[in-house]
């Protein structure tokens, strides 16, 4: 919800620079929309779809992930010369990277996953069981590779919708709001090239 | 008939592109940070 808040914050933002710059507002012209659609469908699988989630297995769930997150890089790749892009990438291999490090499933540690669910609930799950049907896995701190990237950030105790999140999603964020409030193009560094000259050999 | 049901159809075809092309854009971006973002609860908040 945060990262589909950060990407509406960034559209209104782009139609305000838009409206103020007296351009029209165009939307980023994404290449490869196809991958991205092609990159999520293992994550549909294993996380989404209430019929195929609960059937499939732990280690397929976390190959699902995995592969899922190697295809999203490759769509970042496609769309490196868009504004914003180089944030998406960077946060999602930086997720890729503590996903790969802990098994295939985003490392939350017990005193988080605390500010999310009664303690009641917290008692019934083990210390490396899945937190729910989500990406997440219950994990102590020190048996964390990489605890600094897991979801270990929390929003305000007065939001309503209560997640924990990642420094990746921070950045997959930032960039999601960067590429919709600048619609995708790259800032202009320095000064525009004077014209070219015509030639004085010319007639 | 047919030269004209075509011309339809071309105009049809090239008003709406545009706009699946974006609607396709759209769908990419939200389905990557869907994907690649990994804030959660576990579905368990609530319970």
């Amino acid at each position: 919800m945060i990262l589909l808040t950060a990407l509406l914050a960034g559209g209104l933002a782009g139609l305000l620079l838009a409206r103020l710059g007296k351009q029209p507002w165009t939307f980023p012209h994404v290449q490869a929309s196809w991958l991205a659609i092609v990159a999520f469908l293992p994550q549909g699988l294993a996380f989404y779809l209430p019929v195929s989630r609960t059937l499939l297995p732990d280690p397929w769930a976390a190959a699902c992930l995995v592969l899922s997150d190697i295809l999203f890089i490759v769509f970042c790749w496609l769309n490196r010369r868009l504004a914003g892009f180089w944030l998406l990438a960077g946060g999602a291999a930086l997720n890729l990277l503590v996903i790969a490090c802990n098994g295939g499933f985003m490392p939350i540690s017990p005193q988080t996953a605390a500010h999310l669910i009664s303690p009641a609930l917290l008692e019934t799950l083990a210390i490396g069981e899945r937190f729910g049907l989500g990406k997440d896995i219950l994990l102590l701190p020190e048996q964390t590779r990489l605890a600094w990237l897991s979801d270990r950030f929390l929003l305000p105790a007065w939001s309503p919708n209560q997640v924990a999140f990642s420094l990746g999603d921070l950045f997959i964020a930032l960039g999601a709001f960067w590429l919709m409030a600048v619609r995708g193009q790259p800032p202009r560094l320095g000064r525009q090239l004077p014209k070219k000259r015509e030639s004085c050999y010319q007639k | 008939m047919n030269t004209k049901f075509n011309r339809i159809l071309f105009t049809a075809h090239k008003a709406i592109r545009p706009n699946i092309q974006v609607v396709l854009a759209l769908l990419a971006i939200i389905l990557f940070i869907l994907g690649a973002g990994a804030p959660d609860n576990g579905g368990l908040v609530g319970h």
